[in-house]
Parts: structure tokens; C-alpha cells; sequence
């Protein structure tokens, strides 16, 4: 059975966007490059967790997130720097300052596992988001494969002025930016893909005004100026 | 910053204002107050709004339109935070053709400094 299950769905979904959300489901159950597939499950059902946080509450309440410190209502066996970077990923992603990111790596999370964790977390995010959106529950997440993560990180990466290295080659700064890791890239971006014009011959029902209306509204409710 | 650049080729600017809420009403986009409240309570997780929006879609706007703007809502609501946990920079040739518009709309305002200073820096 399909972790992912849209034919309840009172609203149309294409083909296309019901096999990429499977499709990214399942990626995140495979063991990845610097998280095993039970890891990386658990950074999602971590991310769903996060806005139940009392800690996370307080911080987005209060002027400066820095201002208030404790510990995360955390559920999960992944370390707590980890958790600190879901929450404040999932919850609160317009105030994340270079001082966040750096204190995050300082505390033992590396690039390239952190590179993964927001692939995993934003990936999860589109899938549950669209689910919830359409009327439905959260999608039943798949078991975890066996393996070890395959420690991989490119070499083809230049510094763009981003808090990580990005991919050399690309045209836009956002399809480079999780190029330190290019699984992490893909598995993102194949969530992503349905959503925007990224593939060929993209079909909305909507106009390309519509959709870059709905795009910058939810950019401006997530304080993103990109 | 595509909306800008599709609506000024459709001939009839939209109104950037409805992005960020400093103005009502559809922005000369095609019902566009409507799709401002979808996106933003999808963006905002906020599911019963979600709902009463969604069935005002399927009898307004029609049910794959709506499906396909929830989906774009979606795909933002992760693309937003891939961009700000990784802080990229705006493109080079998107900030220079977007300068006085980031500042109109107060997008800059999502983008202080401090996104981007070091300890050291």
C-alpha cells in the first residue's frame, strides 16, 4: 500500500504530484547520506511534533528567539541538536540567523547531516502540507530500510554567500542551495517539483499569475524575502 | 518577485500590496483575494479555515484550480524554509531589477543583516 493516499481526497490530485509524494516518502524511509532511513522517519515525525512545543511557542512569541532558552518537547532519540534544528526549521524558519545556524554546527551537527535534515524536513512538510490542505490525515509514514548512510558530499560546490557551500552549476540560488549533499538536493526537489514550473510542460488549472500570487503570499507569511 | 514580472507581461500589474496585506481585495489578479486567505491559512497550518476556504473554492473557483493552488501553497510552505535554514542570497540579477520594489512592499524587512552576521563577522 501507498504511504501516500490521496483517493479519499475530496479535491483532484494529478498523478504526477500523488507519485512524487509517494515517491518522497518512500526516499525517506531509505537510508540516506549522513542519516539512516529510522533517522531520518523520526526527523520527520519530529517536524510534525514541533508545533506542540512549548519551548517553541515562547520563542516565536518573544522578540528575539534567543531570548529565551530550555528545552524542546521532544519525542524522539535523535540528538538534541537536532531537535533544535527541526523546530526552529519547522516553526519558526523566517527568524534563522547565521548565528542560529553556526551555533547549531558548533554543537556538533555536521554540515552535511544538517544539509540533509532540511531536505528532509521541508520535503515532509510539502507532503503533509498538501495532504492536510486536500482534507486528509497525515500521510502513514512507510517502515524503515535496512543500511548505512553513504556518507556522500560533493566536492562541486563554491561559497554563494549562503551559510553553506552551494552546488557550482546551477541557475537560481535556491536549486543550488542543498548541493553540499545532492541527495538531500533531489529528494527536495522531487518533492517540490509539482508544485512550481521546475518540470516541463507543467498543467495548473490556475494561471501563472494565480500561482505566483499564492507563492509569494505564503513567502511573505513565512517572512522569506527570497 | 515572478509575480511582478508575469503580471507585468499579462499587461495589468498586480498589485504587490495583497502579498504582504497591506491591501485587500483580489490585486488585479483573477480571484485573488480568495487565493491570498487559501494561501495563507494553508501556509499557517490553520485547517479549519483551510476548510471552509477549500469549499469556497470548489464553488467558485472549481475543484482542480483549487487543488493546484493548495498544491503551490504547499510546495512554498517547504521551499521558504529550505531557503531560510540554508540563508541564501537573493540572486544577483533579481536584486538589482528588484531593488525599489523589495523596499515598497517591505520584503527587505524579512531580510535584515543579521540573517547572515557571524560571530565574528
Amino acid at each position: 500500500m501507498s504511504a501516500v493516499d490521496y483517493a479519499q481526497a475530496v479535491l483532484p490530485v494529478a498523478d504526477e504530484t500523488f507519485l512524487a509524494h509517494n515517491a518522497t516518502l518512500d526516499a525517506i524511509a531509505e537510508p540516506g547520506a549522513w542519516w539512516s532511513g529510522a533517522d531520518r522517519l523520526a526527523i520527520v515525525r519530529e517536524a510534525r511534533a514541533a508545533p506542540s512545543c512549548r519551548l517553541c511557542a515562547q520563542k516565536k512569541a518573544a522578540l528575539s528567539a534567543n531570548a529565551v532558552q530550555g528545552e524542546h518537547d521532544h519525542g524522539s532519540e535523535l540528538p538534541l541538536i537536532a531537535t533544535e534544528a527541526i523546530h526552529g526549521i519547522r516553526n519558526d524558519s523566517g527568524r534563522l540567523t547565521r548565528r542560529w545556524f553556526d551555533d547549531v554546527i558548533d554543537m556538533g551537527l555536521q554540515q552535511e547531516a544538517y544539509v540533509e535534515l532540511v531536505g528532509v524536513v521541508a520535503s515532509s512538510v510539502v507532503v503533509d502540507t498538501f495532504a492536510q490542505g486536500i482534507g486528509l490525515d497525515l500521510p502513514v509514514l512507510p517502515e524503515p530500510k535496512d543500511g548505512a548512510p553513504t556518507f556522500e558530499r560533493s566536492d562541486d560546490v563554491v561559497d554563494a554567500g549562503a551559510w553553506l557551500p552551494s552546488a557550482r552549476a546551477g541557475s537560481a540560488n535556491i536549486l543550488r542551495s542543498l548541493g553540499l549533499v545532492p541527495s538531500a538536493s533531489a529528494l527536495f526537489f522531487g518533492a517540490f517539483g509539482s508544485s512550481y514550473y521546475l518540470r516541463p510542460n507543467p498543467a495548473f488549472a490556475i494561471g501563472r499569475r494565480q500561482v505566483e500570487l499564492v507563492a509569494s503570499r505564503v513567502s511573505a507569511v513565512n517572512e522569506c524575502f527570497y | 518577485m515572478a509575480l511582478r514580472e508575469s503580471s507585468t507581461k499579462s499587461g495589468q500589474p498586480a498589485d504587490l500590496d495583497v502579498v504582504t496585506g497591506r491591501s485587500d481585495g483580489d490585486g488585479n489578479v483573477p480571484h485573488g483575494a480568495f487565493l491570498v486567505a487559501l494561501a495563507a491559512a494553508v501556509a499557517r497550518w490553520q485547517w479549519d479555515d483551510v476548510a471552509a476556504l477549500r469549499q469556497q473554492g470548489l464553488e467558485q473557483l472549481g475543484a482542480q484550480e483549487t487543488s493546484d493552488a493548495i498544491l503551490v501553497a504547499s510546495g512554498f510552505n517547504g521551499i521558504t524554509r529550505v531557503a531560510d535554514a540554508v540563508g541564501i542570497r537573493l540572486d544577483q540579477r533579481t536584486a538589482n531589477a528588484s531593488v525599489e520594489l523589495r523596499a515598497a512592499t517591505g520584503i527587505d524587512a524579512f531580510a535584515p543583516p543579521k540573517k547572515w552576521a557571524s560571530l565574528g563577522g
